[in-house]
């Protein structure tokens, strides 16, 4: 099959070559919206062709590149990040006179790395992957041009990223010379016997370091409060949604599949950033008053959630890591649609969402079903992801961390509340209603089915997760 | 005849002067050279692997091929950050930027 195996990638990277070439021969007038429209369509073209290859289990490229439904599954949410970012993007970027077709292009080579990096089988493809995520993400956090805050977060994002970046490449050079090889599968057949060296320890260490900071694992975590602050929203929805999701599948297939035989070093250490990741996350969101902050130090919250999951080294672990990323990635798009059409105007303070329910009911609706679903409420979808997750940290027996981290998230029901609470408790400062255009509509309406429908139905995809899961090798 | 350890050695040396450097230094710009001198200490280390270790292969070399690439993208990008901050602020150094509240 081949090449065939890589045809949703190829769709979106020719999409994203085909807004820049138009990008050439047109004046690109700002208010122009079709772009992204465009772009959004080429992603669910995309996400059909990954749909297609559900149960193929193939691999290509001489074992450098396998698609499994994990991968497919990973693609998806890839996907439906993208598209339904692409679908509010646009409002707000015609305020600010960024040209939309920029931004889709950049969101469409996002998504190619961010579906080709679950399929990576080989450090190459693996890094390559991952570079082409962060270099389109340097650009889309700094993409709005007039202001220095969007600059300064990209070029942080880019210093920390790119440090990040080195380190990781140490470790897998030191992997490597042990090894002999790049290729996953022989590293895992390498480390399976006997004794291995220091040097390998290290090696799994740095690699974790260098994806670390891609999934907001505490302490590499320092760049996310300021690019959430000062990026455009929907970049920072695509970062939250996708990008952590598709390292996270990294995570997986690097330290779940390929080095199992080092985990006597990585394990500990992971298990014990994760409950810090989660207390950091819960403790320091409580004091803050912007936003965009506040939903930094949640996103932290929620990578600590997922990465118990992954310590728990489990098939039920690996489920709820993909179950969970689907529901983090839909909830977040809402939450930062609802942002982007209101407080990206207002400054982000949540002193200002004050009375949003009396000037504009429905924002203030689908802010209050994510931010629910985020503290994890039942019957919304956050609530299944979180019982997957610790489901899956208690049968591996971490219940000391499993109780640590449900303590934590009863924490963090206060400071989403405290947003719910301005929007429907308080008296509104103004009376206009906020201005909110069709695709801001449609795509918050797909963010809030999404969170309810999977919330009081999640069998059909939990179930496709734990065959997926099942399927990959542990 | 020069040894794998000499190679290893030079390499661990460039990359915690790399890493020194980069955790410390105020500038912009040397901060980006720092991190390219990290990368190409992970260059070397994979060139001798490759030479010393397994001498029929190319895999080593051609990981670093991939590397030079993509290091050369994302200063390409950074360049032009800092270039748009020196605009504003006329300044490359990252003490002068608001956003380090952590």
């Amino acid at each position: 099959m081949g090449v065939g195996l890589l045809l949703p990638e190829i769709i979106a990277c020719m999409g994203g070559l085909v807004i820049l070439t138009e990008r050439l021969f047109s004046k690109g007038e700002p208010e122009r919206k079709d772009a992204a429209w465009f772009g959004a369509s080429v992603l669910i073209i995309a996400g059909v062709a990954a749909l297609r290859l559900l149960g193929v289990n193939e691999t290509a490229f001489h074992g450098s590149y396998r698609v499994d439904d994990l991968a497919v599954y990973f693609k998806l949410v890839a996907v439906v990040a993208g598209a339904v970012t692409l679908l509010f993007a646009p409002d707000l970027l015609s305020q600010r006179r960024v040209k939309s077709g920029d931004f889709a292009a950049l969101v469409l080579f996002a998504a190619t790395g961010m579906m080709l990096l679950p399929s990576a089988l080989d450090f190459i493809t693996l890094f390559i992957s991952l570079e082409l995520i962060s270099i389109s993400f340097y650009v889309l956090i700094g993409i709005q041009r007039g202001e220095v805050r969007p600059a300064e977060a990209g070029l942080k994002y880019l210093l920390l990223s790119g440090l990040a970046s080195a380190v990781l490449l140490y470790g897998m050079s030191l992997i490597y010379g042990l090894t002999g090889s790049t290729y996953l599968t022989a590293i895992r057949q390498a480390f399976s016997v006997g004794e291995w060296p220091l040097l390998a320890g290290i090696g799994s260490l740095m690699i974790l370091v260098g994806l670390g900071l891609k999934i907001y694992l505490v302490p590499f975590h320092m760049w996310a409060p300021d690019v959430y602050e000062g990026a455009p929203a929907p970049t920072v929805a695509f970062l939250a949604a996708g990008s952590s999701a598709a390292a996270l599948a990294a995570v997986l297939r690097l330290f779940g599949e390929s080095l199992t035989g080092l985990s006597g070093v990585w394990l500990p250490v992971l298990l014990i950033l994760a409950v810090v990741t989660i207390a950091l996350g819960n403790i320091v969101a409580l004091p803050q008053t912007n936003i965009k902050r506040l939903l930094a130090y949640s996103s932290i919250a929620h990578a600590g959630y997922i990465l118990l999951a992954i310590v728990a080294q489990s098939s039920a672990g690996t489920a709820a890591v993909m179950y969970y990323c689907f529901l983090y990635a839909i909830t977040t798009v809402a939450a930062f649609g609802v942002i982007s059409a209101f407080a990206e105007t207002s400054g982000g303070e949540i002193r200002s969402f004050a009375g949003l329910a009396r000037r504009s009911p429905f924002l203030a609706f689908v802010m209050l079903i994510s931010l629910a679903s985020l503290a994890g409420i039942p019957p919304l979808a956050g609530f299944m992801a979180k019982f997957a997750v610790f489901a899956a940290a208690v049968q591996a027996g971490y219940v000391v961390a499993a109780g640590i981290a449900l303590l934590l998230s009863v924490i963090s029901i206060y400071y989403y509340f405290m947003v719910i609470r301005a929007m429907y408790v308080d008296e509104p400062v103004e009376t206009a209603p906020i201005p909110c255009g069709w695709g801001t509509q449609a795509a918050l309406l797909i963010g809030l089915g999404g969170i309810i429908l999977l919330g009081l139905i999640p069998w059909p995809l939990l179930r496709l997760a734990q065959e997926a899961a099942n399927f990959a090798r542990f | 005849m020069m040894d794998l350890s000499c190679y290893l050695g030079l390499s661990t040396i460039l990359f915690v002067i790399g890493l020194f450097g980069a955790l410390t230094k105020r500038n912009a710009i040397v901060v980006l050279m720092c991190i390219e001198l990290m990368l190409n200490a992970v260059n070397i280390n994979l060139v001798a692997f490759s030479r010393f270790l397994d001498p029929g292969q190319l895999l080593g070399y051609l990981f670093v091929i991939f590397t030079i690439a993509v290091a050369a993208a994302e200063v390409a990008v950074g360049i032009a950050l800092v270039l748009v901050l020196n605009r504003y602020r006329e300044t490359v150094n990252l003490d002068d930027f608001i956003w380090l509240k952590g």
